[in-house]
């Protein structure tokens, strides 16, 4: 599903990933977690396709295709996602509405009908429900003055409604209160599909535990430093990422 | 020094236009060296060749209950309705040099005038080429719902429109200014004890276009209240507004946001005066412009001049440009740039009418601001 090769990716003028290399198949959850600052939001940007983050050299492939070259918007249209470590907030704009301007620009980029205002309507609330969203959240504008855990709840659930094929979860779980991340969680899970697949950014085994991850990737420096199972994020709770350090 | 031979033909063959005629070729149209016209140079904009008008709509259906039809050769009442009478009249312009302009360049002149307690809907038609001078006195407790519509066409027309208003009086206007030459006007409110006015304004600017709001408080408790917004792109527009609290306990408000694209240039100069005795005025003041594109230009100029000591006055101004981390998040939903810039930027003048009560008024102008703003973001 989605392959990264030798990522080589610049901000603002300076290096921060160093030849990067990552796979995954679809229908599998990978978790990556690294020290602060190791890279891992760069990543997820570059994927996204932020301005300024600069592809040196490597390539990024979903279900084959290049997305480096998509425009951000043809990319979320082909089906990726990054749900935001810090989301933005959207002044006036109402969330249903953003949303709705989302999906049905998805779904013209792909050549598709767009939903109605009542089938959107019936979209919305049903996730909303699923993710204990009040109708008040719904009309305020995007995120404006949300809390830490309302903004990634929200962005849960713009996923849910978006329905994107690959998933990159920059640490969703920070700033979720205990109820929240089941809550959120459940809303991940909900969305586990052979033809899915997704990345977990995480610094906590917690999350883990409710989103089982196929594989633990430690990103240091810039570069996979190493790779396992689900075991090897409990042994990174115990340990820490020191000898990645010295060894970087 | 006399410019006479400089001077353009803009005066109309009236006794106030003879008048005007004289002193302008004694002073000079009023230039970038006039403070009140810094950034708008009148004596260039009216010098100019102005291109013929084209008029796209004709005769479109009247759209309140009194509608003045205001053309280059004459002005047309339409409608007539128990307790409002239409007279002709002269313009009584000479505060200051903008309006005996105006007054000199104005051929026709009526004067509405509403009884108390009566209730009227009027819209002022401007086709291009026009310039017309409107008067209307507002009865006690009387309401006024009032429409300024500028059909656009190019060309050169001025309008100026006072209104003085008895106590308890209401005053809703609404005001789109989108014609695309050269267009001078004014609009002037007095309102005595209880009355209010309030003002939706848009404007698409045009080769220059300068606008006057210029209300006076003069009774116990009365109240403006404006919220407008502009929209430039390869265009002009000047707003000069002057609110003056002449009598304690009154109350102003005004917003002005603006979006410019390349070539665009505005300008925003405001002031509240508070006279000696105007204590417990509540009076602010707020322009925001958005650049758009970088070639474009905003100039602005807020003034507080207020004499008065217990008195709860602010102004805020900012130009600034789109969030481009907010624009990069939108995109990654799969919004286009252009769709999340004009979602913004829509969003953004759509805040000015958030106090507007008057709902009918709000969608037909944010109606229009959406249609415009799909021609200025690429
Ligand atoms: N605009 C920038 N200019 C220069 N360096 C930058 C810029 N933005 C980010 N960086 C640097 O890039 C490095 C990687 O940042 P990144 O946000 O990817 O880390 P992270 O792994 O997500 O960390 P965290 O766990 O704290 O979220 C950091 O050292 C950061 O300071
Ligand atoms: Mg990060």
């Amino acid at each position: 599903m989605l392959k990264i090769r030798n990522l080589t990716v610049a901000v603002h003028g300076t290096q921060i990933l160093n030849g990067l290399s990552l796979e995954v198949p679809a229908g599998e959850v990978h978790a990556i977690m690294g020290p602060n600052g190791a890279g891992k939001s760069t990543l997820s940007y570059a994927l996204a396709g932020r301005p300024n983050y600069e592809v040196l050299g490597g390539t990024a492939t979903l279900n084959g295709e290049d997305i480096l070259s998509m425009e951000p918007e043809i990319r979320a249209a082909y089906g990726l996602f990054l749900s935001f470590q810090y989301p933005l907030e959207i002044p006036g704009v109402p969330t249903l509405t953003f949303l709705r301007t989302a999906l049905n620009e998805q779904r013209k980029t792909r050549g598709e009908e767009e939903v109605s205002a009542p089938a959107f309507m019936r979209m919305a609330r049903e996730a909303a429900k699923r993710l204990q969203i009040s109708d008040e959240m719904l009309k305020r504008p995007l995120n404006v003055g949300f809390s830490g855990g309302e903004k990634k709840r929200m962005e849960i659930f713009q996923m849910e409604l978006l329905a994107p094929k690959f998933m990159i979860l920059d640490e969703t779980d920070s700033g979720l209160d205990i109820d929240a991340l089941r809550v959120v969680s459940d809303g991940v899970n909900h969305m586990r599909a052979p033809d899915r697949a997704m990345l977990v950014i995480t610094h906590y085994q917690r999350l883990l535990d409710y989103i089982k991850p196929d594989k633990v990737h430690v990103l240091v420096a810039g570069r996979i430093a190493e790779s396992g199972g689900a075991d090897l994020a409990l042994e990174l709770e115990k340990n820490g990422y020191d000898k990645y350090e010295v060894a970087a | 020094m006399a410019l006479t031979n400089a001077l353009p033909d803009i005066f109309a063959p009236t006794k106030v236009g003879a008048r005007a005629r004289d002193y302008f070729s004694q002073n000079g149209l009023p230039n970038k060296r006039n403070e009140d016209f810094h950034f708008t140079d009148l004596s260039r904009g009216l010098s100019q060749e102005t291109e013929n008008a084209i008029i796209f709509e004709e005769n479109p259906a009247p759209i309140a209950e009194i509608e003045m039809r205001l053309f280059e050769d004459r002005i047309e009442v339409i409608g007539q309705k128990i307790g409002v009478c239409v007279e002709e009249t002269a313009p009584n312009l000479d505060r200051d040099v903008f309006q005996k302009l105006i007054g000199g360049m104005t051929r026709f002149s009526k004067k509405i005038v509403i009884d108390a307690n009566c209730n009227v809907a009027v819209s002022i038609i401007r086709f291009p080429n026009s310039r017309a001078n409107i008067e209307i006195a507002v009865g006690e407790n009387a309401t006024l719902n009032l429409v300024e519509k500028q059909i656009c066409g190019g060309g050169l027309s001025s309008f100026s429109c006072s209104i003085s208003q008895a106590e308890n009086s209401q005053v809703q206007v609404q005001t789109q200014l989108l014609g695309n030459g050269v267009d001078l006007s004014l609009i002037k409110a007095s309102l005595e004890s209880g009355a209010n006015y309030s003002e939706i304004l848009m404007a698409s600017g045009g080769k220059m276009v300068r606008r006057n709001l210029e209300i006076k408080l003069q009774g116990e408790g009365a109240k403006a209240e404006f919220g407008g917004v502009y929209l430039l792109a390869n265009s002009h527009f000047d707003f000069s507004s002057n609110i003056e609290h002449l009598h304690p306990n009154c109350t102003s408000h005004e917003v002005m946001r603006g979006v410019v694209a390349n070539g665009a240039h505005a300008v925003f100069q405001g002031k509240i005066l508070v006279a000696r005795d105007a204590q417990k005025t509540m009076g602010n003041m707020e322009h925001r412009a958005l650049m758009l594109e970088d070639g474009a230009r905003v100039n602005a100029k807020p003034t507080l001049e207020i004499y008065a000591d217990d008195v709860e006055c602010s102004h805020a101004n900012t130009i600034g440009a789109l969030d481009e981390s907010a624009l990069f998040y939108m995109q990654s939903r799969g919004i286009t740039k252009a769709s999340a810039k004009a979602l913004l930027t829509q969003a953004f003048l759509a805040q000015v009418f958030d106090a507007i009560s008057d709902e009918a008024a709000k969608n037909e102008i944010l109606g229009k601001v959406e249609i415009v703003l799909r021609g200025l973001i690429k």
